[in-house]
């Protein structure tokens, strides 16, 4: 099936792969010729993609990985050094654009994100990794914070560059973003960075057969999983059990072909039928 | 519906006895389990609790086709069961005074985990497959149900057992923080020498 950026607003770009086979689409970044290093242009084009997404339902399950033996060796400095002499601006919108994207566009989008890492994987590909749903490493794949992109990372003020780290455990986390030692898949596995670890040879046939999986299965059911994955976990117990009431009559009736209770709520009133401060 | 067992003093066994559907929890089931788990927190004799499944399931989680949407029961009813649900598993068994263990094979799906995060010490049969499974049927795992599974497992674990509706077995179980201990024998005679052994204390 083609895929089109321009159908989701997002510019192509020579180091952004973007491929839709089945309702799965796989975001490839960086390959061989660039070092596997991230550009500022490509990180934007990167979050154009990941904006554009929410709303398309062609697109079931969004895998990123990327064309060749490394995930990511880092933030390109030579790029950010002449980007940043040039326009100063425009490398601070792009990683603010960037951590936001990690941070609320990955976990908030309507389909689950599938991440696939092989071979090294530096800061900012770890920073990607916190907004997916599920991380999927190879046994031996090399995982390091390592200062310098930790520093890039930091040009942007408004929020500096300290990975949160939600899934990593406490005690990992410290550990490795104090000493900027190498960690395996497997120990990113173990420690909660990562979801699973497999040997290399299979670990591309393991992401396609779960991202296959996802895709066969009910996409508002998979929207409505990952809105409480994300927040009930800060909720009351009671709260919870409220939210999840409000879902399941909101996915019940949109399953049937009702649409949104919300949706037809404000429809109504702005065609003047219902005067919700009138409790009516 | 439940098996109940005072064996010895200060021993209480709680059995789920639905064999036939694998122990799901349906509305008498859980109107059940509220009033037992009541009855029990306010007895001073009893130091360990031992819950565990009958027929060679611990529990296949809600029964759908009797609480939700193609159930025939009355309305009443029906509110009354969920009431009762959400009272033992977001209140009431998280602040019962006895130590709990509980024995689990086979399946242990959607509603069970909550049972299993409220309790001290998960024994688990090396048979055992857990699991949020609601996503194959369409559904969205109850909001209790995640922040259950989120207070024992990885969020990682958690994104992929809700988002997959993939079973796990019980060392990936165990690894992932959802079990204590994975036996190749009976784990409800595991669960009751430990329980025996703490209340001798």
């Amino acid at each position: 099936m083609t895929f089109s950026l321009t159908d989701i607003g997002a510019k192509s770009h020579p180091l952004v792969h973007v491929a839709l086979d089945h309702g799965v689409l796989t975001i490839g970044l960086g390959h061989e010729g660039a070092d596997f290093l991230w550009t500022v242009s490509m990180i934007d084009c990167f979050c154009d993609i990941v904006q554009g997404l929410s709303g398309n339902e062609s697109v079931r399950v969004l895998v990123i990985q990327s064309e060749g033996k490394d995930f990511c060796l880092g933030l390109d400095v030579q790029d950010f050094v002449l980007s940043s002499n040039s326009d100063r601006i425009r490398v601070y919108a792009a990683i603010e654009k960037f951590q936001q994207c990690c941070h609320r566009g990955l976990q908030l989008l309507n389909q689950p994100v599938i991440a696939q890492v092989q071979g090294n994987c530096h800061a900012t590909g770890i920073r990607l990794l916190e907004g997916c749903d599920i991380v999927l490493a190879d046994d031996h794949a090399q995982f390091v914070f390592d200062a310098k992109d930790c520093e890039l990372m930091s040009l942007s003020k408004s929020v500096m560059f300290e990975p949160q780290l939600q899934f990593m455990s406490k005690r990992a986390k410290t550990f490795y973003t104090f000493t900027h030692q190498i960690f395996d898949g497997r120990e990113a596995a173990r420690t909660g960075l990562a979801t699973l670890s497999f040997p290399g040879h299979v670990l591309r046939q393991e992401t396609h057969s779960l991202a296959t999986l996802l895709s066969e299965k009910d996409r508002l059911a998979l929207q409505f999983t990952k809105e409480t994955l994300a927040h009930v976990g800060a909720m009351s117990w009671d709260a919870s059990v409220n939210f999840t009431a409000a879902k399941f009559a909101e996915l019940k009736s949109r399953q049937s072909g009702l649409g949104s209770m919300r949706g037809s709520a404000v429809a109504s009133f702005l065609a003047g039928q219902s005067k919700p401060g009138k409790g009516v | 519906m439940l098996r109940i067992e005072d064996p010895m003093t200060g021993l209480r066994l709680i059995g789920l006895d639905r064999a036939p559907k694998r122990n799901a929890i349906g509305v008498e089931l859980t109107m059940a389990l509220e009033k037992v788990l009541i009855e029990t927190s306010a007895r001073d004799d009893i130091h360990a609790l031992v819950i565990h499944g009958i027929g060679g399931h611990f529990c296949a989680g809600m029964d759908l086709k009797d609480f939700f949407d193609s159930s025939t029961r009355p309305q009443e009813l029906l509110k009354k069961a969920r009431a009762a649900t959400e009272h033992w598993r977001c209140h009431l068994l998280r602040k019962m005074p006895q130590i709990i263990f509980t024995a689990v094979e086979g399946y242990c799906l959607g509603g069970a985990l909550p049972i299993l995060q409220c309790s001290d010490v998960v024994i688990a049969h090396a048979n055992t497959q857990l699991g949020m499974p609601e996503i194959n049927f369409g559904f969205v795992p109850g909001g209790q149900i995640i922040k259950s599974v989120g207070q024992m497992a990885s969020q990682r674990a958690l994104s992929y057992l809700a988002l997959t509706g993939r079973l796990i077995d019980a060392t990936s179980a165990k690894q992932w923080g959802l079990l204590t201990e994975v036996v190749d024998h009976d784990p409800l005679q595991r669960a009751l020498d430990l329980a025996k052994q703490v209340i001798s204390l």
